[in-house]
């Protein structure tokens, strides 16, 4: 009889904590840390007995001690080394990509850089809500079969990324959500849905300041 | 008393079976295209009750007492597209009216052409199309069961005062958006939102493709 693995998942983001609520229960005991708070109660007294640590769309930096003492998975969701660091999903669509996949890495002292140990592919098509359903849903399969592999195995797979393949984008501000009025004329339909999509609840939502400075925003379109 | 119910669209589906219950009502057919209208025998009806019913009735209106409700105060949006055209007009509040369904083959308006109406209510015209059209299943029910209850004897037909120009119902072209630069936000918002599902929505086109809008939203 194999000992359930002890895994703690932090995750704040009502994709992430969906993952964590779906991660196959046989395999281990898990402690879902859902806020900033309740991850730094945690590991005031942490004395690294977890087997692994997920950290799923976590935005604070984790300290080196506990990078360097436990197995730290990092998940993003894109096609890693590709549209590293913040707002992922907005940035993908909004330039145009179709396929994204997500990305189980391990942790390391650089931003979004450790080895790369699976990768699932989901669609971007559709609306925002349709594609972090689907991120859940590959997420969740690619935890399945890391945390299964590691419970026969103690193995962990982990491929270096490929610098040369490598982007970087930072977060996006809520200015950036503005489509200029010119851009009526220089995007192309497909340019301004995806940008309208990509920006939809709960992010700030694409918007254009008209004639008159007023702003309004476009919640929904179709192309 | 026998009646006959038309209606196609959803809004208005939603009306018959709260309609049906009337006590002057012993029964209660409904119709969802002219051919079930053919079919029924309408003409052996006693009243004939429709709305947003967009086909003509033709002789059959001359034969059997027909009403429909009709949403607009001003006679110039007496033909189709009345919520549209108001919404671009910048109207807020507008009246939602019983009107009786008349043939006339020389009109070269639509069945509300002789300006009747019995019964009317207020219709706020200020949310996007899901609220309009709750709004018009709510009146829609209080305006028919008005009628009923004054139905035959005490119906009081008023008129709406007569126009000039009656405005052209819209089509699926006309939603496209030509110059947004030149537009104000209010106006935007307007085009929009009056042309929310289930109505052709708001559209800019290339030669790429077209984008549709559906949904948006303006704080003033």
């Amino acid at each position: 009889m194999i000992s359930p693995l002890n895994i703690i998942v932090c995750a704040y983001r009502d994709w992430g904590i969906k993952i964590a609520e779906s991660l196959p229960q046989d395999l281990a005991t898990y402690t879902i840390l859902r806020s900033k708070e309740e991850y730094d109660t945690h590991f005031k007294n942490y004395n690294n007995d977890a087997d692994i640590i997920l950290f799923f769309g976590w935005s604070w930096i984790i300290p080196d001690d506990i990078v360097n003492n436990n197995i730290c998975i990092g998940l993003h969701p894109s096609p890693l080394p590709k549209y590293r660091g913040g707002s992922p999903i907005q940035n993908q669509i909004i330039a145009g990509e179709s396929v994204s996949a997500v990305s189980l890495f391990r942790l390391s002292d650089k931003l979004d850089k450790g080895d790369i140990l699976y990768q699932e592919v989901f669609s971007l098509e559709g609306n925002l809500s349709e594609v972090f359903d689907r991120i859940v849903i590959s997420a969740t399969k690619a935890c399945e079969h890391l945390l299964r592999t590691f419970a026969d195995t103690k193995l962990l797979v982990a491929l270096p990324q490929n610098e040369t393949q490598g982007s970087y984008y930072k977060r996006r501000t809520p200015e950036q959500s503005e489509i200029k009025l010119e851009d009526f004329t220089t995007f192309t339909a497909n340019e301004l849905h995806n940008k309208i999509r990509a920006l939809q609840d709960p992010y700030p939502n694409a918007f254009v300041v008209c004639k008159d400075g007023t702003k309004l925003y476009l919640k929904l379109s179709a192309i | 008393m026998k009646t006959l119910f038309l209606a196609y669209r959803q809004w208005a589906l939603d009306v018959y079976p709260r309609i049906k219950k009337h006590p002057k009502i012993s029964e209660m057919k409904l119709c969802t295209t002219h051919e079930e209208l053919v079919a029924a025998n309408p003409e052996s009806y006693d009243l004939i009750l429709t709305c947003g019913w967009s086909d003509e009735l033709y002789d059959l209106a001359n034969k059997v007492q027909a009403i429909g409700v009709h949403c607009a105060e001003l006679d110039r949006y007496s033909y189709g597209s009345p919520i549209q055209l108001q919404i671009l007009d910048g109207i807020k509040y507008t009246k939602h009216r019983i009107f009786p369904f008349k043939w006339d083959a020389t009109s070269k308006r639509a069945h509300t052409h002789t300006r009747e109406y019995s019964h009317e209510t207020v219709l706020d015209l200020t949310g996007g199309m899901k609220d309009i059209l709750h709004q018009m299943t709510e009146t829609s029910v209080v305006l028919f069961n008005m009628f009923l209850d004054d139905y035959p004897n005490q119906i009081v037909w008023k008129q709406w005062p007569e126009e000039e120009l009656v405005r052209p119902k819209r089509n699926p072209s006309d939603s496209e958006i030509k110059d947004i630069s030149r537009m104000t936000a209010r106006q935007i918002y307007d085009f929009i939102r009056c042309l929310e599902d289930p109505y052709p929505n708001a559209f800019i086109k290339d030669e790429t493709g077209t984008v549709y809008f559906k949904n948006v939203e303006f704080k003033e």
